[in-house]
């Protein structure tokens, strides 16, 4: 049996990711995330920008989910009695459309971030092991975990690598 | 270890040699009397060519730093006056108007927003910095704020320095082993956002000078800093001592 790995083995550098102070504006996150995402040549997985407070302490993060879901505007949502799903009315769907160029989103998208990021609120330690990252992750839907050490913010834990080390484990195990 | 030259910009090679020499007088390395390397030295050193050395050489004779003794070599015969007596520290100017203090009030470390990465003219739009900006009291009222942007890598430990009691360039100059050469200074004015007037406690004034430096080592631009000091009686003294 193979040693388990920690999750000071597998975590990478916070500087592979963005950082952004809470009082950056959407409009500023928008640029930042094409440039880091888009238009760079580095693949950063997943596609996740840290929000930090002015004493460079961790405050949450933003994804493209987090802006889209930002800039939606108000919707008539036509629920179906007993179903769990929720249809959204057509006429509705095309008024959203045009919202994009409306002056609601113009003013949407000069607001701070700290307003529409998910707040850091679970972490980990280095020395915790990978599959008890993975379980925390799957539990606050995370798609990557903040490690801290001495109240310092020192990496993250993707699932991209949880998932590695478990696909080993029983890959490998015959 | 020798400084390394940048060769994106060939015809401008000899300055920045001639800038390297120049700072190795300044700091006493090459202290009055003393003989410099030879050319092919010097060449050897920092992989240039002959005309390369002898033009930087030449400027400095010609400025009567060094001067060249036919069979014997090249010597250091005048000291270069410091740079603190040609630089604008607007910090300094303040000291003679009375007590003066600076409150941290962030320090953090960011992508650089486009204007920044304009700035500092970064090749990677991704560099992060580290980003500083601190508020100046001058006899206890707000005067001055500051903005301050440098690479990350230029100098980490920045990150965990006290930068109440110590002065960045400081900082950067000895924890981080960087030279800084020249000073390019923008002057102008400008208007202060809501915070800002918030802070300089100046609602109803709310226009500012401004001073923009880009500090360099060499030819490598090393950090920005964005000053605006509020429109009071404070009037600004600077002396340019040219011996």
């Amino acid at each position: 049996m193979k040693e388990e790995k920690k999750v000071r083995d597998l975590m990478v550098s916070v500087f592979d990711y963005p950082h952004i102070p809470y009082w950056f504006t959407i409009r500023q996150a928008i640029s930042i995330m094409k440039k880091s995402f888009i238009e760079s040549e580095k693949t950063i997985l997943p596609q996740v920008i840290f929000v930090f407070n002015e004493k460079y302490d961790l405050l949450g993060t933003i994804t493209p989910f987090e802006i889209v879901k930002g800039l939606e505007p108000k919707m008539k949502m036509v629920s179906i009695k007993d179903a769990d799903v929720i249809y959204y009315d057509e006429n509705s769907l095309t008024e959203v459309e045009a919202s994009l160029f409306s002056s609601e989103v113009k003013e949407k998208v000069e607001r701070p971030v700290s307003e529409i990021m998910v707040s850091a609120k679970v972490f980990i330690s280095p020395n915790a092991s990978v599959i008890k990252a993975g379980f925390l992750m799957i539990h606050h839907k995370l798609s990557v975990l903040p490690v801290i050490e001495n109240n310092k913010f020192v990496g993250v834990i993707r699932m991209l690598d949880v998932f590695n080390e478990i696909s080993k484990i029983i890959l490998e195990e015959v | 270890m020798e400084e390394f030259l940048r060769r994106d910009e060939h015809e401008k090679l000899y300055l920045k040699l001639y800038e390297i020499l120049k700072m190795k007088i300044e700091k006493g390395e090459w202290t009055v009397g003393i003989q410099i390397p030879t050319e092919e030295q010097l060449c050897k050193n920092y992989d240039v060519s002959r005309a390369t050395v002898r033009n930087a050489i030449s400027e400095l004779v010609r400025e009567g730093y060094l001067k060249r003794i036919q069979g014997k070599g090249t010597f250091v015969v005048k000291k270069v006056t410091p740079r603190e007596s040609i630089t604008i520290n607007l910090k300094d100017i303040m000291k003679e108007h009375g007590t003066f203090y600076t409150k941290v009030l962030a320090k953090t470390v960011m992508t650089p927003p486009e204007e920044i990465v304009n700035k500092l003219e970064l090749s990677d739009p991704t560099t992060h910095l580290i980003y500083i900006n601190r508020l100046c009291y001058l006899n206890d009222e707000p005067t001055i704020i500051q903005y301050s942007y440098i690479p990350y890598k230029i100098c980490p430990s920045l990150i965990d320095e006290d930068l109440e009691k110590n002065f960045l360039i400081d900082i950067i100059e000895r924890k981080c082993n960087y030279t800084i050469t020249h000073i390019h200074n923008h002057i102008g004015i400008s208007y202060l956002n809501e915070r800002e007037q918030e802070l300089l406690n100046s609602r109803d004034n709310p226009v500012a000078l401004t001073l923009e430096q880009f500090y360099y080592s060499y030819d490598k631009k090393i950090y920005y800093n964005q000053t605006l000091k509020k429109n009071d009686d404070v009037k600004l003294f600077v002396e340019l001592r040219l011996y």
